[in-house]
């Protein structure tokens, strides 16, 4: 493989660790909290108010149901407000950080409903307040389940920002299919391929360590 | 009691006051006396708003707890609880007990309002609960601890962490926690167990540790639910040993629900039967165990007391009445009557023939009482007679109908 071919993986493969490191936290920032007022204020909740339950519930199914291709065009006006562009690996990080929300609200919601309800009458019964539950209780005791969702999260987004290429956003995806496929050179593909591989494997094998390492059960 | 608390502000001012008002506490509660008093200011003014702690000290001190009409409809049309009245006494050992469904779960948990009674009031120390808003109801809650069949502790924390958790949710500085929770690690026997995981320790070790978590606050009263239920036999009875011990020597009011006698019989100074929400009876277990009145308490008892009379007795029975003229006593007595020789002396005196069919004699708590199944021979007119000179010796004569 020629060196700027090396050079050429190198800076794409940054690109797809900045993409997905990115939107993951961000996906992490507001899909935790989003992901704990879809659990307390539901019908046994916390603090119930079924009207933002319903409509906090519409938004995530509606933006987990759009095909991501289709995400990643209808929200340009909204990345070109926040970036300034619509072109480029930051660009590609709005539509991914979008995608990323109610992923992990989801899997953050069925991580707290795994917690056992005697636990917050436990605290109840202690004069706990809501938040002081939902911070000793609710997801210390998830935490487990929630790096386990975690993982995923960053798994399918290595996957969602192969089509980044779309976009200008570049990354490795993006290197295969413009070096691998349009040009004609297999082995760009197939080492594109093996690297994902590694990466997921990689990703996947520390998030279960870590959640192992956090569970007491 | 007034030297304590002069003295106190003193210890505190030395450090280590922590262990030295555990002793004063536990004194003032010995003492009968309020112990809120003898904590140290700072936990004090945490745990126990003064508001709540007025009404110790007039009439009503005695009674912590008074249930008028308590009723609980649910959701669904159940009706879990109906015109429940009770009072639970400070100091004793209250016991609830019933058939699963019979609402005493519920009962429980009215009295720290996990559970909302739809009609009735509550009093808890002269106060009546259900006029208190969300922050006071919080307040209250740390004067009022409780503990769960299946713990309920978290898994995320330590044992050390775990009982912690209450001091920190009333805000008590890290420093007193440290303290506070190494004396409830002694009280409850858990030293060695102080880091590990909920998942490490055994079914009689999560329950004290249930039990210190609950005590951390120094609360007037300690709620059971159902907290030995998922333990062996063995383990309940040493978890039932602590209780008792707890109550004895901090003076800490317990109420219990439980669906097993054994646990009333062993622990209990007073107790409730519950049925189908409604309160069937309530008295002193010796009462209680002695001369039930209500057909679900005789049912519960015989968990623990053979009242039945076998069916080959009640067949020799049958024969033996058949045979000549006499009856079938059962003669149930209690306390000092068990002393007396009455059978004895009443054979003597009036010329019977007293057959032994069954019987037994056990101990609530230090008070022997017993049944005895007898088959008496002789004249109606000196069956009567004997009955009534046995009955004159404290020991309660009951025809038994084959």
């Amino acid at each position: 493989m020629s060196p700027e071919l090396l050079a050429l993986f190198q800076t794409s493969l940054l690109e797809t660790l900045w993409m997905v490191g990115v939107s993951g936290a961000i996906g992490t920032a507001l899909g935790l909290p989003l992901g704990v007022l879809l659990v307390i204020t539901d019908q046994y909740g916390l603090l119930q108010n079924r009207p933002l339950n319903r409509v906090l519930g519409v938004f995530a199914n509606a933006v987990r149901s759009t095909p991501f291709i289709i995400l990643l065009v209808a929200v340009i006006p909204l990345t070109r407000w926040i970036v300034g562009t619509s072109i480029g690996t930051g660009a590609a990080i709005v539509p991914l950080s979008i995608a990323a929300i109610p992923f992990v609200a989801r899997l953050v919601e069925s991580a707290l409903r795994e917690v056992d309800r005697g636990l917050i009458e436990a605290l109840q019964s202690m004069g706990a307040t809501p938040w002081q539950i939902i911070r000793t209780v609710l997801i210390p005791e998830a935490l487990p389940g929630i790096v386990a969702g975690l993982t995923i999260t960053l798994v399918s987004l290595i996957g969602h920002s192969a089509m980044a290429g779309a976009v200008g956003g570049g990354g490795l995806g993006d290197l295969g299919i413009r070096y691998g496929y349009q040009r004609f050179l297999p082995e760009v593909m197939a080492l594109v391929v093996v690297v994902l591989i590694v990466l997921v494997q990689l990703i996947q094998s520390l998030g279960d360590r870590f959640a192992q390492r956090l569970s007491h059960r | 009691m007034t030297e304590l608390i002069r003295t106190l502000p003193l210890v505190a001012a030395q450090g280590g006051v922590l262990s030295r008002w555990l002793t004063a506490w536990r004194d003032a509660g010995n003492r009968g006396g309020d112990r809120s008093t003898a904590l140290p200011p700072l936990v004090r003014d945490i745990v126990a708003p003064t508001a709540a702690t007025q009404g110790v000290g007039d009439v009503a001190a005695s009674r912590l707890f008074s249930l008028r009409t308590i009723g609980k409809l649910f959701d669904g049309g159940v009706q879990a609880l109906d015109d429940i009245n009770l009072d639970i006494r400070e100091g004793e050992i209250f016991g609830i007990i019933g058939r699963s469904g019979a609402g005493k779960s519920t009962l429980l948990r009215t009295l720290n309002l996990l559970e909302r009674p739809s009609a009735g009031t509550i009093e808890f120390e002269g106060r009546d609960l259900l006029t208190l808003d969300a922050a006071e109801l919080r307040q209250l809650r740390r004067r009022i601890g409780m503990i769960f069949q299946h713990f309920n502790l978290l898994s995320s924390r330590t044992v050390a962490g775990n009982i912690a958790l209450p001091l920190e949710l009333a805000g008590v500085p890290e420093s007193h926690i440290a303290t506070r929770v190494d004396e409830l690690l002694d009280l409850v026997g858990l030293r060695e167990q102080r880091d590990r995981y909920p998942n490490q320790i055994s079914g009689g070790q999560k329950q004290r540790v249930g039990i210190a978590r609950a005590l951390a606050t120094e609360p007037r009263v300690l709620l059971c639910d159902e907290a030995t239920s998922a333990l062996d036999p063995e383990t309940t009875q040493s978890i039932l040993a602590l209780l008792a011990d707890i109550n004895r020597r901090l003076g800490l009011t317990i109420v219990l629900i439980t669906h097993q006698m054994q646990v009333i019989k062993a622990i209990a100074h007073r107790v409730a039967v519950l049925d189908g929400g409604h309160l069937a009876e309530q008295g002193s277990v010796g009462d209680i165990f002695t001369a039930p009145t209500q057909e679900i308490t005789r049912t519960l008892l015989r968990e623990v007391i053979g009242n039945d009379i076998p069916a080959g007795v009640r067949d020799r029975a049958a024969r033996l009445l058949e045979s000549g003229e006499g009856r079938i006593w059962r003669l149930s007595f209690r306390g000092e009557s068990v002393d007396r020789p009455a059978l004895t002396e009443a054979a003597e005196r009036f010329g019977l023939k007293i057959n032994l069919l069954h019987g037994y004699i056990d101990d609530i708590q230090g008070m022997p009482f017993g049944s005895l199944v007898v088959a008496a021979a002789g004249a109606d007119a000196v069956l009567d007679a004997a009955a009534a000179f046995i009955e004159s010796q404290d020991i309660r004569v009951e025809e038994v109908v084959l």
